[in-house]
């Protein structure tokens, strides 16, 4: 037990980078639903959804 | 049917080509690639390059057979824009046969190496130096690409830049390094040209679409940017001096690269693209004066050296001249003739200079030599087999080719004089030719008696047999399977006819009289001349202080101290730091914290402005 | 775009937290899997519009080299100033190294932003670390006038720029790159324009006549200074070129001339003075000049074969010569000193060292088939087209890179060795690494140079 918390105290730094990544891929994330949302505003690329169709910024 | 059949049988023979071809650099590539101490790695290169050899019997023998030029696309290499890159490959005439030709050659250059590098700690290193040449030459024998042919084009280059500094801890040979590279890179300007105008005019750096595109163009700007090239590649005459210079590097490596492959590539480039040179009058008339003038000045620098290795060098340049005086003639198949002939009997040569020199602890000086004729009697029939065929022997393998273009020359209605400068280059051979023989050879031993004479190693015996039998054969066998495709001149008279021979015999006859009068102590010469050859036509005297001396001035005066750190730094810089100092001087003056004076003049305006004010109301 | 981006800025608190034994290898080992996560955008490459689009950052051919270039650069520095820090205290490492991160952070930001203010505050922005890495970690005291010369020459050259992105603005609206198409139109076509647009970019590759802050700080500047300033700074010039040119599109043929003469003029005369030097990295440095002299060159033409030129030699370039820094630098640190004719004969001593000096040598010399030469080649070929004069000043450009390259080389690695450096450390593994993570790439892109030829511009 003493060696995990001493794990935790020496290693906890290396949470960072991943957590860094994993928070980019959800504002790359949030950017494309905007982006999305935006064009399918638009005259030109706008059109209903079918029934059971998926969003299309998956 | 016969159609189909015949369709399905050039399919089977390309993909046989393709596969051929694969595998021969796979046998080559695998020494310089796998690193296990248990085999001895210079003997087992030396045997991939054996099986190499056999190998590359197979497209020469189904060229023979089928008479048909392969040319195989395979891989798109990239674009930039438009254009596309490909990697391709012809196995025509030419490479079918220079492959076998260069392969044997270096099998047993490196079977001599073996012997002769045995001191060496590097010999594995050197062994793959000479395989990556080896390499980088038949890519640039092969391509049928202008970017593929500079590959190996460069690679060649670079390779005879680590290969004469192969001793790098001495100073001559680090500079003759340099200076072959930068030679090899002035002639590079021209392959760029080359290169540019292909793209430009023709849209492909394939070499049929290059050809065929450049039907109804004019020709001169790319002919002569070609030649450029050659020169600058195979030392003709203005870019010479590296040849000489690069005999500071061992000698298998001058056997290899400096006589047999890597100096004629220039003359292959030519053979290559002669589609686009006979296209122009200026450019053949080029080839012709510049061959003939490289022959005649090289040889006769060759009749008063006294480095053995430097006349036989003198001696590759003339001949090289010479290609390129067939080239001119417009016959790039007797030119190809030569080339293959002369690789036999010219590696011969350096090798029994390189073994005369071991033999003799390093001397390289003919005139200390003498009487080798009785003590390294192998060495000493081989060298005078390599200077017979080199002559022309009749049957010998030089024969074949140098007669040939001979008697094209003798009939041709070009230019008489450049024809004749050939001519008497010719009879320089038989003088230097024997002027070795005299010297190496006969007389008394003009050495140390404790020198290390000894040719029992079977590696050098069995290579230079090797290289003796191919001097004697080749030609014979070349001219009866591949006759050439233009038609020689068949009927002439008897002395036109033996021209070659007798212009040969002249040489030999003068020189041998003027032996005996020098031995005569007779003086027939004044030193001009003399000094004239010996010291290279003052070329390097001249050029190689002045250019180098007048670069580096510029360099430091014109664009170091002078723009760069005057002007620019004046203009730039020091003009702000300048402006803006007396600017900042003008408003310190104002500034200096005179704090009571400040006050004072303050006080005095409010008080005068308050009275006048009083005054006024 | 985040991906990358969010996990560069944790670098800085990794490196602040992590107990200082443990400071250089986790930082190098996540800016490493960083720089192995930008390889994702290579895929890309096969399309020809912006991707990976993001609301204010893209990629596109263009740019994505240069990302991924900058993001292999990161570890390739930290990898090469760790032993020169050493004596370093401990908040001072860490803030060498943060500063590292925040110069990668400004130029992902610079090379993907879409808008030309964002790419305008970032290409300023990454003079502050700059300037900081090389006047406080330099090595003579020279460093605080290197330090001023590059921040004014750069800062002077670049405010017409931000005048004429401000005019360009009121006149269109928008400074984004991606709907640049529609309203260059609009903008009106002058040649001061022209002249403040291309300026600021001209001073950053530098063209020659505007370089003299280069040689400087380059000498001046620690190592990972000189790799970061050689491989990714000056590419900014060269991007930012190509990026405006799009807008200010087409120019007359009247307004390169001067430029592209003086670009040209600039390869010999550079070549000149390198082939006198007797200073390694000025030697570099000055090499360096008269290449990007043929960058400008292949941009200024504007034909999609000179952007595809200047391109491939802008990444070829950035790999060789900061390889060479390296290399120069792992000489100085053994015997301290810059000066070749003090440091010859070395391939005796250290003959693996050798082949590396000898691998980019011929780099720098350009030859095929390295990226080296198809970028300059390319370069070559569209000057030609453009007008056949250049090739003499190309042409004698080309031999005189050879001369003064094998001279280098040469000096440094053959000939006797001289008695009073008999006595050296020995390489580390980690120097070879070093060379070899600057070789690797370079070889790689042999096979696919498609990826850098940037053929959709």
């Amino acid at each position: 037990m003493v060696n995990f918390a001493a794990l935790v105290r020496d290693h906890w730094v290396h949470i960072f980078v991943p957590m860094g990544f994993v928070v980019g891929y959800y504002l790359d994330r949030l950017q494309d639903q905007k982006l999305t949302a935006y064009r399918n505003k638009s005259v030109l690329y706008a059109r209903e959804l079918k029934p059971g169709e998926e969003v299309t910024w998956k | 049917m016969m159609g189909q059949s015949e369709h399905i049988a050039e399919i089977i023979i390309s993909s046989l080509m393709s596969m051929t071809l694969m595998l021969l650099m796979g046998i080559l590539g695998f020494p310089i690639i796998i690193n296990n101490t248990k085999y001895n790695k210079a003997i087992f290169t030396m045997k991939a390059v054996k099986l190499a050899f056999f190998w590359s019997l197979l497209p020469a023998g189904l060229l023979i057979i089928t008479g048909t030029d392969f040319t195989i696309n395979t891989w798109e290499w990239f674009h930039i824009s438009t254009f596309t890159i490909y990697t391709s490959v012809k196995i025509d005439y030419y490479a079918a046969v220079f492959l076998p030709v260069a392969l044997y050659v270096t099998w047993s250059i490196l079977q001599f190496a073996l012997w002769y590098m045995e001191k060496d700690h590097n010999i594995d290193q050197f062994f793959k130096y000479l395989l990556i040449f080896l390499i980088s030459m038949i890519i640039l024998v092969t391509a049928n690409n202008l970017f593929q042919l500079f590959i190996g084009w460069e690679g060649v280059g670079i390779m005879s830049f680590l290969l004469i500094s192969w001793w790098f801890g001495r100073p001559d040979a680090n500079s003759a390094a340099l200076q072959a590279v930068l030679y090899n890179r002035t002639g590079d300007l021209g392959l760029f040209v080359m290169m540019a105008w292909t793209m430009t005019s023709t849209n492909s750096w394939e070499l049929d679409d290059i050809f065929l595109h450049s039907q109804n163009q004019n020709m001169t700007m790319p002919a002569l940017a070609l030649i450029l090239a050659a020169a600058g590649k195979s030392a003709q005459f203005g870019l010479h001096p590296w040849l000489p210079s690069a005999m500071e590097g061992p000698t298998p490596v001058s056997a290899l690269l400096h006589s047999s492959t890597m100096v004629v590539a220039g003359i292959f480039l030519l053979i290559r693209f002669y589609p686009i040179i006979e296209q122009s009058k200026t450019a053949m008339t080029t080839c012709l004066w510049l061959g003939s003038l490289t022959t005649l000045f090289t040889a006769a620098c060759a009749l008063t050296q006294n480095d053995i290795k430097k006349i036989i060098a003198f001696s590759t340049s003339s001949q090289l001249g010479f290609m390129m005086v067939t080239i001119g003639l417009g016959q790039p198949r007797l030119a190809f003739l030569h080339i293959c002939t002369h690789a036999f009997f010219k590696a011969m040569l350096f090798m029994c200079s390189g073994v005369i020199i071991h033999s003799l602890k390093n001397e390289q000086d003919i005139r200390k030599m003498g009487g080798m004729y009785f003590l390294t009697p192998l060495t000493a029939s081989c060298i005078t087999l390599g200077s017979l065929a080199l002559t022309g022997t009749p049957f010998l393998s030089g024969f074949y080719s140098k007669d040939a273009i001979i008697e094209t020359l003798n009939s041709s209605h070009l230019n008489a004089c450049a024809l004749s400068m050939t001519l008497i280059a010719t009879s320089f051979t038989a003088v230097y030719s024997l002027r070795i023989l005299y010297y190496v050879l006969g007389g008394q031993p003009r050495f140390n008696s404790l020198s290390p004479i000894n040719e029992n190693d079977p590696n050098l015996n069995t290579s230079l047999m090797r290289l003796a039998v191919g001097s004697l054969i080749f030609g014979q066998l070349i001219t009866m399977s591949l006759p050439p495709k233009t038609t020689s001149v068949l009927t002439m008279t008897l002395t036109m006819k033996m021209t070659a021979i007798l212009v040969t015999l002249t040489g030999l006859t003068t020189a041998l009289l003027l032996t005996q009068s020098d031995s005569l102590h007779k003086k027939l010469w004044s030193h001009l001349p003399l000094h004239f050859t010996t010291l290279l036509g003052f070329f390097p005297l001249t050029i190689h202080r002045l250019l180098p001396k007048l670069t580096l001035q510029m360099g430091h005066l014109i664009s170091s101290q002078l723009i760069d750190q005057t002007w620019f730094k004046l203009l730039g810089p020091k003009a702000i730091l300048k402006s803006s100092m007396s600017l900042s001087k003008y408003i310190n003056t104002i500034q200096l914290g005179l704090i009571k004076l400040h006050l004072m003049s303050f006080t005095i305006a409010l008080l005068t402005t308050a009275f006048i004010y009083t005054i006024m109301t | 775009m985040m991906k990358i981006l969010t996990p560069t800025l944790m670098l800085i608190p990794l490196t602040w937290l992590s107990s200082f034994s443990h400071l250089w290898r986790p930082t190098l080992s996540y800016s490493f899997i960083i720089s192995t996560l930008s390889l994702t955008w290579i895929k890309n490459m096969s399309e020809t519009g912006w991707t990976s689009l993001g609301l204010y950052m893209a990629t596109d051919t263009l740019s994505t080299p240069l990302i991924i270039l900058t993001c292999w650069l990161l570890p390739l520095m930290i990898l090469a100033s760790q032993d020169h820090m050493k004596t370093e205290s401990q908040t001072r490492q860490r803030l060498y190294i943060t500063l590292l991160i925040f110069l990668q952070l400004f130029l992902i930001s610079a090379f993907s932003s879409t808008e030309l203010i964002m790419f305008y505050i970032m290409f300023e922005a990454t003079l502050i670390p700059t300037l900081m890495i090389i006047t406080r970690w330099g090595n003579q005291l020279e460093r605080l006038s290197a330090g001023t010369y590059l921040l004014f020459y750069t800062l002077i050259s670049s405010l017409p720029l931000l005048v004429a992105l401000l005019m360009i603005q009121t006149n269109t609206g928008s400074l984004s790159l991606t709907s640049a198409q529609f309203y260059f139109s609009l903008i009106p076509q002058h040649n001061f324009l022209w002249l403040a647009c291309f300026l600021a970019f001209l001073v950053k590759m530098p063209l020659y006549g505007l370089h003299l802050w280069l040689p400087k700080a380059h000498v001046e500047a620690p190592i990972a200074g000189s790799m970061i300033l050689a491989a990714v700074l000056l590419k900014l010039g060269g991007y930012g070129m190509t990026r405006i040119s799009t807008i200010v599109d087409p120019i007359s043929k009247n307004m390169t001339y001067p430029f592209i003469t003086l670009a040209l003029w600039g390869v010999i005369m550079t070549g000149l003075v390198c082939l006198q030097q007797m200073d390694l990295k000025s030697l570099i440095a000055y090499s360096s000049v008269g290449h990007m002299g043929l960058v400008v060159g292949g941009v200024l033409t504007q034909t999609s074969w000179g952007y595809s030129g200047a391109l491939i030699l802008m990444i070829a370039h950035g790999l060789t010569s900061s390889a060479l820094f390296c290399l120069a630098n792992i000489n100085y640190e053994r015997t301290h000193s810059r000066i070749m004719y003090l440091t010859r004969g070395l391939q005796i001593i250290f003959p693996l060292m050798a082949i590396w000096w000898l691998s980019f040598t011929l780099a720098n010399l350009a030859l095929p088939p390295l990226p080296n030469m198809m970028g300059e080649l390319t370069i070559i070929v569209c000057m030609f087209n453009w007008s056949w004069w250049t090739i003499i000043f190309t042409g004698l450009g080309t031999l005189i890179t050879a001369a003064y390259s094998l001279h280098m080389f040469t000096t440094t690695q053959r000939g006797a060795l001289p008695p009073h450096i008999t006595s050296l450390t020995p390489m580390n593994i980690k120097e070879h690494l070093l060379i070899i993570l600057h070789l690797l790439p370079l070889l790689l892109l042999i096979l696919k140079p498609e990826i850098i030829t940037c053929w959709s511009s």
